[in-house]
């Protein structure tokens, strides 16, 4: 279980215009926020929350498990390294230096820490605690795991299961950018060992190529359902379609129709309308 | 961002790695006829130039006229605002050496071959042992010994590396790595792409990419917005643009890309699909308000609208008369009727 209804959590950049607006929201949602970093800003509170210089400093007064990331991506790698030591982090910043990122991830392999992001929308772990941004009010309770790279397109998806009854466990937001912390292995494998977790949703997009290691890792590994939508089917070869990460190759590799082929040549059904997937997963 | 060959080369020249001796020209005003035999290339985005007559080797008294009819004519639609003029190596091998980002091994991919060239792809599809690939996140000398069989291209490596790491570039191409008849060591191409979020671009730039059809589609988040695309591709309709909100997009900005999709002539109808989370529905509505007090379209306009605020964005386009519907679907298909 990544996150459930005890963890708790410090808020980087709780003073920033998003910081304080998402620690608010998250707060509604039930989240056990204890603290929040900003470095200049201890002795301050936002939303009834101490706010600290360091972790450090916020460490010495409460326990925590995780750390979410609302800092500019210039300040993300100071961020990320002074975190790394004590927390799991949620990155949400989008626009983080690839190298950057490179460097957080070897760091958090050193330290053993989860990382989830960049550029991503978060975990929510439906009616218990969300660490990120995901709209409150989208979400229904049920017994279904969602790793999506997508932000937006997500909320879309979980609106249209909870329209249809269908309701959610854990939701987790991979991220877009081409280097993110955790691929969609390490999250079916999660899912995989989770009993509350019957059934799996993969969302996916053109660029790179987790998709296509999904789905042999699903084939091998996973043998609860999985349904999945891959976007970008309409994508012309080496555009940037918004994402840093979604780039097609100019011979075609990272291609949706690549992903589609292989989802689907190791069982994995994959929806060609999102109104599609309360079917196939259903 | 994608660099142009000249532009790639002077970063290799930068970090000291060879390349060919050259003039970059966007007019023939301003060349220096070559002594000798020389290879004249079109400075495109696009590859495989020598097949659409992007290089071509000329002798002296050719070039001006070789480099006039680049620069005069498109190639693959894509105009020639420069031309390189390089000295023409004395060839006795291409290599093939390149460093990118390996984004399921999260750390950099060193990718080395005796087969450079043009055709490098299509070799490796038919003997994939050709290339030589290394994992790493900084070189180490002795892994690279391991798949390096060419003891002078081991620093050079190392120095490629140097560019990726301090230039912030998700690639660095050298294809080919010419090994000449007095075994120097030259990059007769590079093909570098730089890490936008690296750099400092406006902030204000809209992820904006035209298309060939006749349906406007603006939206919040790039995958919902591709995904709406492809709704409209699945039942028949024919994107004319993708273009991106980013998180949190006032009415400035929405005006703005409003502007930008529906310049383009061939765009019938337009749909902006909203599913707001920072972002606010009342400032999308005034930025879509906004624009309709200034222009005034004849296209037909169907927002789907759901989120923060929505309440008040709906009200806000209900009173102007712009259609607003609730799910992503039936909002495709009302658009679809209307074309």
């Amino acid at each position: 279980m990544l996150i459930n209804k005890d963890t708790k959590v410090i808020v980087y950049g709780i003073t920033g215009k998003q910081g304080r607006f998402h620690t608010k929201k998250m707060l509604e949602y039930g989240t056990k926020i204890v603290a929040g970093v900003t470095p200049g800003k201890g002795g301050e509170e936002v939303e009834g929350i101490p706010v600290y210089d360091n972790a450090r400093e916020a460490l010495k007064r409460h326990k925590a498990e995780y750390a979410v990331l609302f800092v500019p991506a210039a300040s993300v790698k100071t961020a990320a390294f002074e975190a790394i030591e004590r927390l799991n982090l949620v990155i949400i910043t989008e626009r983080i230096p690839v190298n950057d990122m490179i460097e957080i991830v070897q760091k958090a392999k050193a330290k053993k820490r989860v990382i989830i992001g960049g550029n991503c929308p978060g975990i929510c772990k439906v009616g218990e605690s969300k660490l990120g941004i995901m709209p409150n009010n989208i979400f229904k309770k049920g017994d279904v795991g969602i790793v999506s790279r997508s932000g937006t397109l997500t909320y879309e998806i979980i609106s249209q299961l909870s329209s249809a009854g269908i309701g959610q466990n854990i939701c987790v937001g991979i991220g877009g950018d081409m280097i993110i912390g955790t691929g969609f292995n390490k999250i079916l494998e999660n899912f995989q060992k989770d009993n509350e977790i019957k059934r799996i949703i993969l969302i996916g997009e053109i660029g790179g190529d987790l998709e296509e290691k999904a789905a042999l890792y699903i084939k091998d590994n996973i043998t609860k359902p999985v349904a999945a939508y891959i976007a970008g089917r309409t994508a012309p070869p080496g555009k940037t379609m918004g994402h840093a990460g979604a780039i097609i190759g100019e011979s075609g590799e990272g291609s949706a129709e690549n992903k589609i082929r292989i989802l689907e040549k190791n069982g994995i059904k994959v929806a060609k309308l999102i109104s599609e997937i309360p079917g196939l997963i259903g | 961002m994608k660099l142009k060959e000249y532009q790639g080369k002077e970063l290799l020249k930068k970090y000291g790695i060879k390349i060919p001796k050259g003039q970059v020209i966007s007019s023939i005003k301003t060349l220096k006829k070559p002594d000798k035999e020389c290879v004249v290339k079109a400075q495109l985005l696009t590859g495989k130039r020598w097949k659409s007559g992007g290089i071509k080797i000329s002798e002296p008294e050719q070039t001006a006229d070789t480099c006039k009819r680049m620069l005069e004519n498109p190639i693959n639609g894509e105009r020639v605002e420069e031309v390189l003029v390089e000295e023409k190596l004395a060839i006795a091998k291409e290599m093939y050496l390149s460093i990118t980002i390996d984004r399921f091994n999260q750390n950099y991919l060193l990718l080395y071959s005796h087969h450079g060239g043009s055709y490098v792809e299509e070799i490796i599809k038919e003997n994939p042992d050709i290339i030589k690939r290394l994992n790493f996140t900084k070189p180490d000398e002795k892994e690279l010994k391991k798949i390096i069989d060419t003891k002078e291209i081991i620093p050079i490596a190392k120095r490629l590396f140097d560019l990726v790491k301090k230039e912030n570039a998700l690639l660095a191409e050298i294809n080919p790595l010419v090994i000449t008849d007095k075994r120097e060591f030259i990059a007769a191409d590079a093909k570098i792409i730089l890490d936008d979020n690296a750099l400092n671009l406006e902030k204000d730039k809209l992820n904006y990419v035209k298309l060939e059809g006749d349906i406007g589609i603006i939206g919040n988040g790039a995958g919902l917005v591709m995904a709406t695309l492809d709704t409209f591709k699945q039942l028949g309709g024919n994107p004319a643009c993708f273009l991106d909100l980013s998180g949190g997009t006032g009415a400035e900005i929405m005006k703005k890309a409003l502007q930008a999709v529906l310049a383009n002539p061939k765009v019938r109808a337009l749909f902006i699909n909203i599913f707001a989370g920072i972002t606010r529905c009342d400032e999308i509505a005034n930025g879509i308000v906004d624009y309709l007090g200034e222009e005034n379209p004849s296209v037909p306009i169907i927002v789907r609208m759901v989120g923060t605020n929505e309440q008040t964005g709906r009200q806000v386009l209900e009173q102007k008369g712009i259609k607003v519907v609730e799910s992503m679907e039936d909002g495709v298909k009302q658009v679809l009727k209307e074309i």
